[in-house]
C-alpha cells in the first residue's frame, strides 16, 4: 500500500462517484479503512482476494461493531455509514469502515519438499474493493478472467493467487531444444501457522506431479472446482530452462 | 439599419441564480449551508454522495441521529422555500457533496413589501 493510503473523503473531494482501494497485499494482517459512507461494497475487478471482510460502527451491537463479508458472488448493497464523529468507547478511536482479507495469505510459505537453495517467487495477491458513493446502477461483482504469462525464469517455484477461482487452463512448453525440464503443479490452501517455522498446516494437493518434460513438449492442464477442488494459490514447480507458462483463470467453472 | 446587438449587461445580482456545491465536513458541529439574509429564495438541495446528511432550520441540529432535521437521500432533490432572514443548517458524519441551487424570489420581496405598506396604511388610518 502506498502511503498515505487513499481516502474515501479524498474521492468525494475529487468529485468521484466511487472510492476504489487497490493495493498489493503485503501481509495477511493488513487492515484498510474508509472515512466515507457508501451505498454498496463490491469486489474490484483486479482483486485476487475473493472474500473481503468489512466492519463498521454499529450502536446496536454490544461491541459497537458489526462485520460482514462481500465476495464475487455477493456484493453488499445498502448504506454503510463511516460514523467518523462517533468514538469506540475504550480506545476513543473514531468510527471508520474497516476492510481486510478474509482469505488467508502466507508470504512466508515454502513448498514442502523444496530443496535447499530453491527460490520461491510470489505473485502478490491484489486487494481491490469498490465503495459506491452514489447509487450503483448495476453490480457485476464477478471478476474478469486473469491471465499470467511466464517466459524466462530462474526461480524454482511460482506461487500464483487462486482465491475463489473455479477454473484454470494451464499450458507449459519446454523450449529448450536439447534438455528436459522439470514441471509440476500443486494447489495449496493456507492455514494460520507460525511464520517463523515450518508450515505443516498448509494443505497441498498435487495436481501435476513434478516430472521431466521433453524438449519442445507441452503439458496442458485444466483445473476445475469439481474435479480438482478450490485452492488459495497454485504453485508451479519449474526448472531453469526457458519455457512459456500460461495460466488463465476464471471465476466461472467452465467444466 | 443595424441589427440590435445582444445585451451585454447581466441580471441584477439580487436576481441571479446561484449554483454551487457545498462540501460538508466530518465534524459533530452543525454547519451553515445557506444564509437567506437578503431575500426569499427557492433552494434545491441534492445529495450526490452516500451520506448520511441531515438538514434543518435549527442552529444546533445535534448529532446525525438526533432527528432535528430531515435526511437527504442520494440523488433525490429537496426543495425548500426559504424566507428572508432564515438559514439552512446541515450536519454530517463524513465529507459529503451537496448540490445547491438558489433561485431568488425578487417579486415575492416586492409583493411582501407592498402588502406590508398596505397593512401599515390601513393600521395607520
Amino acid at each position: 500500500m502506498s502511503y498515505p493510503q487513499p481516502t474515501g473523503s479524498g474521492a468525494v473531494l475529487s468529485n468521484a462517484l466511487i472510492f476504489r482501494l487497490r493495493t498489493e497485499l503485503s501481509s495477511p494482517g493488513d487492515i484498510y479503512e474508509s472515512d466515507e459512507g457508501g451505498l454498496a461494497l463490491a469486489i474490484g475487478p483486479d482483486s485476487d482476494i475473493a472474500n473481503i471482510r468489512f466492519a463498521y460502527f454499529d450502536p446496536q451491537s454490544s461491541t459497537l461493531m458489526t462485520t460482514g463479508t462481500f465476495s464475487p458472488q455477493r456484493a453488499f448493497v445498502g448504506l454503510v455509514a463511516s460514523q467518523n464523529t462517533a468514538d469506540y468507547p475504550t480506545a476513543k478511536r473514531p468510527g471508520r469502515i474497516l476492510f481486510w482479507a478474509d482469505d488467508i495469505y502466507d508470504p512466508n510459505y515454502v513448498p514442502s519438499g523444496a530443496a535447499p537453495g530453491s527460490t520461491v517467487q510470489f505473485i502478490p495477491p491484489i486487494f481491490d474493493i469498490v465503495q459506491y458513493l452514489s447509487t450503483p446502477t448495476a453490480l457485476t461483482p464477478a471478476r474478469p478472467d486473469k491471465k499470467y504469462l511466464f517466459q524466462n525464469y530462474t526461480t524454482t517455484y511460482f506461487v500464483v493467487p487462486y482465491y475463489g477461482r473455479k477454473y484454470a487452463y494451464i499450458q507449459y512448453t519446454n523450449r529448450n531444444a536439447t534438455n528436459p525440464s522439470t514441471y509440476g503443479i500443486r494447489g495449496v490452501n493456507f492455514a494460520i501457522t507460525n511464520s517463523a517455522g515450518p508450515t505443516p498446516y498448509h494443505q497441498e494437493t498435487t495436481i501435476v506431479a513434478a516430472a521431466a518434460v521433453a524438449p519442445n513438449a507441452s503439458v496442458t492442464t485444466v483445473i476445475t472446482a469439481k474435479n480438482q477442488g478450490c485452492f488459495d494459490c497454485l504453485v508451479f514447480q519449474v526448472s531453469d530452462n526457458p519455457g512459456p507458462l500460461v495460466v488463465l483463470m476464471s471465476d466461472v467453472d467452465q467444466g | 439599419m443595424q441589427a440590435p446587438q445582444p445585451a451585454t449587461t447581466f441580471a441584477e445580482s439580487a436576481n441571479q441564480i446561484q449554483l454551487f456545491t457545498y462540501t460538508t465536513r466530518a465534524i459533530p458541529d452543525t454547519q451553515t449551508l445557506y444564509n437567506a439574509d437578503r431575500q426569499w429564495a427557492r433552494v434545491t438541495l441534492t445529495l450526490t454522495t452516500a451520506g448520511p446528511v441531515q438538514v434543518g432550520e435549527k442552529q444546533d441540529l445535534g448529532n446525525i441521529t438526533a432527528g432535528q432535521g430531515v435526511s437527504l437521500q442520494t440523488g433525490v432533490p429537496v426543495v425548500l422555500d426559504v424566507a428572508r432572514g432564515n438559514r439552512i443548517f446541515v450536519v454530517a458524519g463524513a465529507v459529503n457533496r451537496i448540490s445547491v441551487v438558489v433561485a431568488p424570489y425578487p417579486w415575492l420581496e416586492v409583493i411582501t413589501g407592498s402588502v406590508m405598506r398596505l397593512v401599515s396604511r390601513i393600521v395607520g388610518s
